[in-house]
């Protein structure tokens, strides 16, 4: 009885995906907070084979000081892949996609920040990629932001982001890296559901007018999943600190 | 004084104080080494993983191997 799928084909017939998963399901993930011991916040993300670390430093003193801004904090993001993190080694030193990305994940995260509350000062955020598989720039922002949390700075709300898009003619959720490459179109987006308002939008390939539409509200679909991810990863580090305290 | 040579001064009275019983601040003896925890394979993608725990510090390292000119 032939089981397996043809090498070719990414999905099969019955609509399920080269890892089990149906067309709208988002890769188990694991999201812990609180890892780092000298970085103000942290948190960690295993989104599928993804693994994501994202430290906050922060507010702090701006060096150089020429670039603090009178009447808000600075935000400064550095999204970085580690050598190891794909299949080919990476060069350490930052490429052009790790800068678009830094820049597109700030423009992600600034929204949610009460940047007001801190003039003269720094926001930095670093997020490592230690090892990717697709969706590295949702997951980073998805993390970041439960960093920016756990270092107390005072959010809007939490940012959460997920990759929809469209794979031999059908439009899924949470591309892993074979789908990304191989399918039409990916769609990362970032979402603040308190104020149901995106915060990145963008697209990779070719979709239709409804297609992208349709891609947009499967991501936003994710999105929402992610932030009750988060919600739970920050209410199970303030249950452990109760605990702490109640034993005292 | 600023705060921090205070602090300094006083850490390095508390370290001299716990040498005099043969101990470091976290209670360790003189020859004793931190907490040691190492993990394997920790990046499938890598070739080679491993992340090492001495005490607070944790290392991460990841192995690519590739053909190719030097």
């Amino acid at each position: 009885m032939e089981t397996s799928q043809k090498a070719s084909s990414l999905i099969n017939e019955n609509g399920i995906r080269m890892d089990g998963r149906r067309l709208d399901e988002l890769r188990p993930t694991k999201i812990e907070v609180g890892i780092l011991g000298n970085a103000d916040g942290s948190a960690y993300i295993e989104q599928g084979k993804n693994k994501i670390l994202a430290a906050v430093y922060g507010p702090r003193e701006v060096h150089p000081r020429h670039l603090a801004l009178p009447d808000r904090a600075l935000l400064r993001c550095r999204y970085h892949m580690a050598p190891f993190s794909v299949e080919e080694r990476k060069s350490p030193a930052p490429s052009r996609r790790e800068m678009e990305l830094s820049k597109v994940i700030r423009e992600a995260l600034e929204p949610s920040v009460f940047v007001e509350y801190y003039p003269r000062t720094s926001i930095d955020i670093f997020m490592e990629v230690l090892q990717a598989d697709g969706g590295t720039r949702c997951a980073s922002i998805t993390v970041a932001s439960l960093a920016l949390a756990d270092a107390g700075i005072p959010l809007r709300d939490l940012v959460a982001a997920c990759a929809s898009g469209k794979v031999e003619g059908h439009l899924v959720l949470d591309l892993d890296d074979a789908e990304d490459k191989k399918g039409e179109a990916d769609v990362p987006l970032a979402f603040m559901p308190n104020f149901n308002a995106i915060t990145l939008l963008q697209m990779d390939g070719m979709l239709s007018l409804e297609e992208f539409e349709q891609a947009v509200n499967l991501a936003i679909k994710g999105c929402k999943q992610m932030y009750e991810l988060q919600k739970e990863t920050l209410r199970m580090k303030y249950v452990a600190v109760k605990e702490e305290v109640a034993e005292e | 004084m600023t705060y921090s040579m205070v602090a300094a001064n006083l850490k390095q009275k508390q370290i001299a104080q716990a040498l005099s019983r043969g101990k470091r601040l976290d209670e360790r003896g003189l020859t004793d080494y931190r907490e040691i925890r190492i993990e394997r394979g920790i990046v499938e993608r890598a070739e080679g993983s491993a992340r090492v725990h001495l005490g607070k510090t944790e290392v991460m390292v990841g192995v690519k191997i590739d053909k190719g000119e030097p």
